[in-house]
């Protein structure tokens, strides 16, 4: 159920465009290489966590 | 430059400008310019994205901000990652669903017009600012270097850019962002390499960062932990304002500005959107680092080579008044004797690491910060005195830094490839930004609200003609970009003056349901008015602001919806 207000707003209101043919559990928007993409996710935020690590070692090595 | 130079130069645009108009033809309707018919690989994407992101200031400011601050400008990034994430999650498959041009329809689908033309005009107003300042970055290479008029350059490398982007869209944007990056990559690799090449025997990569260290500018992580203490605040980058507050700024850039959104909405499907995200929130930290650490290493090449006592050469020698001439001359007598110096207990740092005497290195690090702050004393010095012989002269020569190095020190030949570098990044990101700001105002404003009912060759036609008119605008910016000093800084301090109430109000779309139209735009409206007040306060550094910005904005549409007077509504079932 999708609701519209009728009054001032009815004016503004837009055609309610056509949905894409893509679901997101379509075989073409799986992720790459993992089943998942959460484990997309967890990769990217471990990846970052490890560079900060690194950047605070590589501080503390040169101060 | 040399003839060389020239020919390195010319060849290199040539063969990028050519590939983009090749790969740009047969354009019919706004859906191919703007979209590409949303066919692109999740590696254009991630091109496109870099590409747009990493202007001309990237490469000419960014070293130069190492090189006066340190690295720490890197931890500004850190929030970056975790936007991309959540981007991928809430807002590429909602987009990807509606079929949207531009980030604000969806706004109207969920609000009303109101809210949608606020938001777009916020984007048109900051996004058309910025861009202003990425024209005049290259701009002032070329007047520096061939001693032109920094207005007529503006001009110049303008429209040059205009033909460009008018006549190829997003496809000419996409595919040379591509092939710029390639040569980006590789000149700022060979620019990073020479520097090292080019320090004295016996002076190691690693004593480089011992040096750079030593001086601190190195301090790539840094954690003030009192909160109460005002430089919390104040600071500009700190692990915690790099996560929280470019966490709010990435999300904003990423998730609401058209030039990104823009990009990722011509993937071919969802997962090659999240794809190109996600690898940018792979790749971004790491190539930021090395940006910087090339200015880092500058600074230890310095400690070895003469410095200009401003690196804003051609300032200097623009100086016509005898009395402050003289003065001048006195000033870089003074520098390069304090140089001297710093060079003898350089090298003599150097030899104490090799023998690992810790309390002598302690000795000449302290002799080594007290020279620094002398040279940096007779720097400010010079700067007062251009400023006193010419008082609109731009006395902040972060910007030059690097481009000095590269004029002095490379080879014939890595001097043209480097500037046709400095000019690629430039287009590529100006590019995309005019793509953005011509498709916002014809779907958001003039299909919309003006001309709804035109063929598609009106609005290809359109299109082309709004790309002109913001390269225009684009320009006139341009020509007042000299007062904003570091120009990395001025952009994103630009962007966080809007962004966060942006973000907001998208924020409100996704995540609260039962906040309305009315309530939306009347809290985006109070909370820009405070973050210009906090701004102008100077209370905060500007990362916070997008973070304030993003929350007030949620914060006063809840209120809002609670104390607006509800119209009586029907509920339609569709």
């Amino acid at each position: 159920m999708q609701e519209h207000s009728i009054g001032a707003e009815q004016k503004t209101q837009v055609p309610k465009m056509p949905p894409t043919k893509q679901p997101l559990d379509a075989p073409e928007n799986r992720p790459p290489l993992f089943k998942r993409w959460r484990s997309w996710y967890v990769l990217v935020i471990g990846v970052l966590a490890l560079l900060i690590l690194l950047f605070y070692l590589f501080t503390n090595r040169y101060d | 430059m040399s003839n060389l130079d020239w020919w390195v130069m010319c060849l290199t645009f040539l063969v990028i400008i050519s590939y983009g108009v090749y790969k740009s033809r047969g354009q019919r309707n706004v859906d191919s310019y703007f979209l590409d018919n949303k066919s692109m690989p999740w590696y254009l994407i991630l091109f496109s994205i870099i590409g747009t992101q990493a202007s001309a200031v990237t490469f000419l400011s960014a070293p130069g901000q190492a090189f006066t601050d340190g690295m720490r400008f890197v931890q500004y990034y850190f929030g970056l990652p975790i936007a991309m994430i959540v981007i991928c999650i809430a807002f590429v498959p909602l987009f990807h669903k509606l079929k949207v041009y531009t980030a604000y329809q969806f706004l109207e689908n969920r609000f009303d017009l109101k809210t949608r033309s606020l938001t777009a005009f916020l984007f048109l107003l900051q996004r058309g600012m910025s861009t202003g300042i990425s024209i005049y970055a290259p701009a002032i290479i070329v007047s520096s270097i061939l001693g032109w008029n920094i207005y007529w350059t503006n001009i110049f490398m303008g429209g040059f850019l205009i033909i460009y982007t008018v006549l190829g869209g997003t496809k000419a944007v996409a595919h040379t962002q591509k092939l710029q990056l390639f040569i980006i990559i590789a000149g700022m690799a060979l620019a990073g390499y020479m520097v090292v090449h080019l320090l004295p025997e016996g002076v190691s990569f690693s004593d480089a960062l011992h040096i750079a260290g030593k001086s601190g500018k190195l301090n790539v992580i840094t954690t003030p932990t009192n909160v109460q203490d005002h430089s919390f605040w104040q600071d500009k980058y700190t692990l915690w304002s790099g996560l929280i507050g470019g966490f709010f700024l990435a999300l904003s850039y990423f998730g609401t500005d058209q030039s990104q959104v823009g990009r990722y909405l011509t993937a071919r499907s969802i997962r090659e959107s999240r794809m190109g995200l996600l690898l940018n929130g792979l790749v971004k930290v790491p190539m930021q680092f090395l940006i910087l650490l090339i200015g880092a290493l500058l600074f230890a090449f310095y400690q070895f080579q003469p410095a200009p006592l401003s690196f804003n050469e051609m300032q200097l020698q623009k100086v016509e008044d005898p009395v402050i001439s003289h003065q001048l001359h006195g000033l870089q007598s003074r520098f390069d004797s304090i140089s001297g110096q710093k060079h003898a207990v350089t090298l003599t740092l150097v030899g104490q690491l090799h023998k690992g005497d810790k309390i002598q290195v302690a000795s000449s690090r302290e002799k080594l910060n007290d020279l620094q702050q002398k040279t940096d004393q007779l720097r400010e010095q010079a700067k007062t005195l251009i400023k006193e012989a010419d008082p609109a002269a731009d006395t902040n020569d972060t910007n030059y830094i690097f481009l000095n190095f590269v004029i002095h020190y490379l080879p014939r030949g890595l001097i043209g490839l480097l500037f046709a570098i400095i000019f690629l990044a430039a287009w590529g990101s100006i590019a995309a930004a005019l793509n953005s700001l011509s498709s916002t105002t014809v779907i958001d404003i003039y299909k919309r609200s003006i001309k709804p009912l035109a063929s598609e060759a009106h609005y290809l036609k359109a299109s082309r003609w709004m790309t002109l008119f913001w390269g225009v605008f684009c320009i006139i910016i341009a020509q007042f970009a000299n007062k904003l000093g570091s120009l990395i800084e001025a952009v994103n301090v630009l962007g966080s003056l809007f962004y966060g109430t942006i973000l907001g109000i998208f924020m409100i779309a996704f995540f609260m349901k039962s906040v309305k139209g009315a309530a939306a735009f009347w809290a985006a409206i109070l909370t820009e008015a405070i973050i210009i007040l906090i701004y102008n306060l100077d209370i905060v550094s500007f990362l916070w602001l997008n973070a304030i910005g993003c929350l007030l904005t949620m914060l006063f549409g809840y209120v809002f919806e609670w104390l607006l007077p509800k119209k009586s509504q029907v509920v339609i079932d569709n």
